[in-house]
C-alpha cells in the first residue's frame, strides 16, 4: 500500500470537490445550452444556472429560446425558475423532475444579440419517411400551382422555346412504331412470297387438264376418273384451308399492329399536356386559386409542425426498437444502447410543467405540459398539454394536445383555438395576389389535426373579420391583373379560409378554399380565358404540325405495305379459285358422262325386256 | 528526440531496482486506461489502484500513452465487439437490462459500445499482458541488458563527446 498515494488521492478529491462548487454550474449550463440549441436550431440561453446537490435542485434566472426563423427574436422567454430532482435516480443516470414552475413566460421578445448558431452546431434528427414524403408532396403541389405572373407568362409563352425544351416523345415513339410495323409487314410479305402453293397448283392444273373425258370408255373408267378428280379436289381444299389459316393469322397480327397505331393520339395528347405544364398555362378554378393565394403559407406552417411531430416520433421509435440499428459513430464516441425495462423508471421524466405568462398580444397564458418522458411505456401515460389564455381586449387562445407513443401505432392530436387577435400589420398571404399588409382587423383560427401512424386528418379554419388592407404602399396598377387585385383588396372585409388534409401516402387529399376564390376566379378568367385559349391553340397547332409529319409517313407506310400484302394474298386466292373451278368443271363433265352412260345402259336393258 | 528519450526512460526503468511485478502491474493497468475511454467510472477505480498500490507509475503512464494510440486505431473493432455483446448476444440482454437500472453502475457508461468492447477486451488481455511483461522484464535484466551493454555500437556512442555532453545536461536537470 502506498500511503503517500492515499494522501495524494484525498488531496485531489478535496480539490475536485472545491472546484465542482465553482465550476459545476457553468459546466451544466453550457452543456444544457449546447444540447438545447442544437435541437432548436438556434441559441437557447440560460442565465445564472445554479445546481445544488442538496435537494438536489436546479434554478436559473432567465431562459431564452431563439426563434430559428428570426434569430433576433426569442420565441419564448421565461423568468426565474427553480425545481427539484429526485436524488436516487440520479445515481442510475436518470433525471426525474416532479414539477417545474415556468412563470413569467413571454413570447416573441426582442433579443439583445443574434441567436443564430452554425450549421455544425445543429443536431439533425432524421425524419420518418412518411413525414418527408408528405411534406414533399404538399410542396410539389404548391410549386405546381401556377403563380400569379400568369398573364405575363401566358402572353410571353414562347411556343418555339417551349417546344425546344419539350421533348416531343410521340415523334420518337411514332418513328419506332413505324420501324416495328415495317419489319412485321416485311416478314409477312416474305413468308407469303415463299409459299410453294404455285408449284403445287400448277401440278394439279396439269393433272386435271390431262384428263380427257372423250377417251374414257367404260363406266369403270369414268368412276376411276371421278375418284382421281375428287382426290385432286381434296388436295386443292387442303391447300386452300392451309392458305386461309395463314391469312387469318396474318390478318389477326396486322389488326394487332394497327391497334397499336391507335395509341398515337394518346402519345400526342400526353405531349400536349407536358407542353401546357412547361408553359404553366393555368386552369383557373376555385381550388387552385386558393392554393395560389394561401398555399405557400399554409403548407409552410403545416410542414414545420409535421417536422416537429416527425422528430418526436423518431426519438420515440429509437427507444422502442428491441434491436437498435448499428450506427457508425465518430471514433472513441461509440453508440449508446438503451435497455427497456417496463418496471424501471424512465431515463428522463418531467412529470409536470406549470406554465404562466403572456404573449406579445397581452394574452395571459396559463396551463400545463405533463409527462415529458424518454419512454412513455414505462409510465403508461402519453405526453399531454393544455394551455389557455385570454386578454383584456377579448382575445382568447387554447392549445390542447397529446403525443401518444404507448402503442405500436404512434398517435398525435392537436387542437388549437385562437380568436380575437389583431391582424394589424400582418401579411396573411405570401402570394403576389394578396400583397398588402392588413391595416385593421381581427382573426380567428380553429384547427384540429389528428395523426395516427401514416394517416393524417386535419382541418384548419381561419376567419379574418373587419379587414382593412394597407393600400398606401401600392402605386398605380401596372396591368389589368394588378388592377383586379387592388379592386378586390379594397372590397374585402372578411376572409374565410378552410384547409383540409386527409389520408396518407399517394392517397393524400389536400384542399384549400376561401371566400376570395370565386371573386378572383371570375375576374381572372375574364382576362385570362382569351389569352389562355390563344396560347393553347398555338401550342396545339405547333405540336400537331410536328407530329403530323411523322403520322403521315406512318400512314403511308401502312397503306403501301398493306397493298403489297393484299395483292399477294389475292394472287394466291385467284390461283386456288381458278384450280377449284377447273376441277369442278372436270368433275361435272365426268359426272354428266356417267349419267349419260347409265341411261344408255338402262335403255339397252329395257329394249331387251321388250323382246 | 522525444521517442529516444522515451526509450531511454523505459530502459532506465527496466534496469532499475523496481520489481518486475510492479512494472507488469503498472503496464497492465495503464493498458486498461489507454484502451478504454478515459472519462469512465471504471477508469476512476483503475487510477485509484495505480496510485494506492505499489505499481510502477512511469510504466503505467508509458503503457497508457502507447495503448491510447492503439485504441484510436482499433476503435471500430471495439464498437463492433461492444455492439455484439450488448445487442447481438441475446442471452446477456436480461443482465444488461438489470445493470442499466442499478444505481452507480448505471453511471459506468457500460451501455456504450466502445466502453463495453474496449473494457472487456482489456480485462481479458490484462492477465496475459501482466505475465508477458513480467517474463520480459526478468529476461531483459538477466540476458538482454548485458548483451546490449556490450554492443560495439553502444560503446561507440557512449564514447562520443556528444553523449558525455548529454549526460552532463541530464545530470544538471536532475
Amino acid at each position: 500500500m502506498r500511503w503517500k498515494g492515499i494522501i495524494f488521492l484525498v488531496v485531489i478529491f478535496a480539490i475536485l470537490v472545491a472546484l465542482s462548487f465553482l465550476f459545476t454550474d457553468k459546466w451544466i449550463e453550457s452543456k444544457l445550452e449546447e444540447t438545447a440549441s442544437g435541437l432548436n436550431g438556434a441559441k437557447v440561453e440560460i442565465d445564472n444556472l445554479s445546481f445544488s446537490i442538496f435537494g438536489p435542485e436546479l434554478r436559473w434566472d432567465r431562459l431564452q429560446i431563439t426563434d430559428p426563423k428570426n434569430t433576433m427574436i426569442n420565441m419564448v422567454e421565461s423568468g426565474f425558475c427553480e425545481f427539484k430532482m429526485e436524488f436516487l435516480p440520479l445515481l442510475s443516470n436518470k433525471v426525474i423532475i416532479e414539477n417545474i414552475q415556468l412563470s413569467d413566460l413571454r413570447t416573441n421578445t426582442d433579443r439583445e444579440n443574434d441567436g443564430a448558431i452554425s450549421k455544425e452546431e445543429r443536431i439533425v434528427i432524421s425524419q420518418p419517411n412518411y413525414v418527408k414524403e408528405t411534406v414533399s408532396k404538399l410542396r410539389k403541389r404548391i410549386e405546381d400551382t401556377p403563380a400569379l405572373q400568369l398573364v405575363g407568362q401566358v402572353k410571353s409563352a414562347n411556343v418555339d422555346s417551349i417546344l425546344a425544351i419539350l421533348n416531343i416523345t410521340s415523334v420518337k415513339k411514332i418513328d419506332s412504331l413505324q420501324k416495328n410495323l415495317t419489319g412485321k409487314y416485311d416478314t409477312w410479305y416474305k413468308e407469303l412470297t415463299n409459299l410453294d402453293y404455285g408449284k403445287d397448283l400448277k401440278t394439279i392444273e396439269q393433272k386435271v387438264k390431262s384428263f380427257d373425258v372423250k377417251k374414257l370408255k367404260s363406266i369403270e373408267d369414268y368412276r376411276s376418273a371421278l375418284n382421281n378428280v375428287e382426290q385432286i379436289n381434296s388436295t386443292i381444299s387442303s391447300v386452300s384451308k392451309d392458305f386461309q389459316n395463314k391469312k387469318k393469322s396474318l390478318q389477326s397480327d396486322l389488326s394487332n399492329l394497327k391497334s397499336g397505331v391507335s395509341v398515337v393520339d394518346d402519345w400526342v395528347a400526353a405531349d400536349y399536356k407536358s407542353a401546357l405544364s412547361i408553359a404553366k398555362i393555368p386552369e383557373i378554378n376555385t381550388q387552385n386559386m386558393a392554393e395560389m393565394i394561401f398555399g405557400e403559407r399554409v403548407v409552410g406552417q403545416f410542414s414545420q409542425y409535421l417536422g416537429y411531430v416527425g422528430e418526436a416520433r423518431s426519438y420515440a421509435n429509437k427507444l422502442k426498437s428491441d434491436e437498435p440499428e448499428k450506427q457508425d459513430p465518430p471514433r472513441l464516441k461509440g453508440q449508446d444502447i438503451y435497455f427497456y425495462n417496463q418496471h424501471a423508471r424512465p431515463d428522463f421524466w418531467i412529470k409536470n410543467i406549470d406554465l404562466s405568462g403572456q404573449t406579445e398580444n397581452q394574452i395571459h397564458l396559463s396551463g400545463f405540459v405533463q409527462n415529458i418522458v424518454s419512454d412513455q411505456r414505462q409510465i403508461g401515460a402519453p405526453t399531454e398539454f393544455d394551455i389557455k389564455g385570454s386578454s383584456d381586449e377579448g382575445a382568447s387562445v387554447e392549445l390542447k394536445g397529446s403525443l401518444n407513443y404507448l402503442e405500436e401505432i404512434p398517435q398525435e392530436k392537436f387542437n388549437v383555438y385562437y380568436a380575437g387577435f389583431s391582424l394589424a400589420n400582418t401579411k396573411i398571404s405570401d402570394s403576389d395576389l394578396l400583397p398588402n399588409k392588413v391595416k385593421k382587423g381581427t382573426g380567428k383560427v380553429e384547427s384540429s389535426v389528428n395523426l395516427s401512424g401514416d394517416n393524417i386528418e386535419g382541418k384548419v379554419k381561419f376567419t379574418g373579420q373587419n379587414l382593412e388592407f394597407d393600400l398606401s404602399q401600392q402605386g398605380k396598377p401596372k396591368n389589368k391583373i394588378e388592377e383586379i387585385i387592388q379592386s378586390i383588396v379594397k372590397s374585402i372585409s372578411t376572409l374565410d379560409l378552410v384547409m383540409s388534409i386527409q389520408g396518407k401516402g399517394d392517397d393524400l387529399k389536400f384542399r384549400i378554399n376561401s371566400n376570395l376564390d370565386d371573386l378572383f376566379v371570375k375576374k381572372m378568367n375574364a382576362i385570362l380565358s382569351g389569352e389562355v385559349a390563344a396560347a393553347k391553340k398555338k401550342l396545339k397547332s405547333k405540336i400537331d404540325a410536328e407530329v403530323n409529319k411523322y403520322k403521315g409517313k406512318l400512314n403511308n407506310t401502312i397503306s403501301a405495305k398493306e397493298k403489297m400484302i393484299q395483292s399477294e394474298i389475292k394472287k394466291y386466292e385467284d390461283m386456288i379459285n381458278k384450280q377449284k373451278e377447273l376441277v369442278n368443271k372436270k368433275k361435272k363433265e365426268i359426272e354428266d358422262k356417267i349419267k349419260k352412260e347409265q341411261s344408255k345402259q338402262l335403255n339397252k336393258v329395257k329394249d331387251l325386256l321388250k323382246f | 528526440m522525444f521517442v529516444l528519450e522515451f526509450i531511454a526512460k523505459l530502459i532506465k526503468i527496466l534496469r532499475s531496482e523496481i520489481s518486475p511485478n510492479q512494472i507488469s502491474w503498472g503496464f497492465a493497468l495503464g493498458m486498461i486506461l489507454g484502451l478504454t475511454p478515459f472519462l469512465s467510472l471504471h477508469n476512476l477505480i483503475v487510477v485509484i489502484l495505480i496510485i494506492i498500490l505499489k505499481v510502477n507509475l512511469a510504466t503505467a503512464i508509458f503503457s497508457f500513452g502507447i495503448f491510447s494510440a492503439v485504441a484510436y486505431l482499433v476503435d471500430p473493432l471495439f464498437h463492433s465487439f461492444g455492439y455484439y455483446l450488448l445487442v447481438d448476444l441475446d442471452s446477456l440482454n436480461g443482465f444488461w437490462t438489470w445493470l442499466y437500472n442499478v444505481p452507480i453502475l448505471a453511471l459506468s457508461k457500460f451501455n456504450n459500445t466502445v466502453v463495453m468492447g474496449s473494457l472487456i477486451f482489456s480485462v481479458i488481455l490484462m492477465i496475459p499482458v501482466y505475465f508477458l511483461v513480467k517474463i520480459g522484464v526478468v529476461n531483459y535484466r538477466e540476458k538482454i541488458d548485458v548483451k546490449i551493454k556490450n554492443w560495439k555500437f553502444i560503446k561507440l556512442i557512449k564514447g562520443t563527446k556528444i553523449y558525455s555532453l548529454y549526460e552532463k545536461i541530464r545530470d544538471l536537470g536532475v
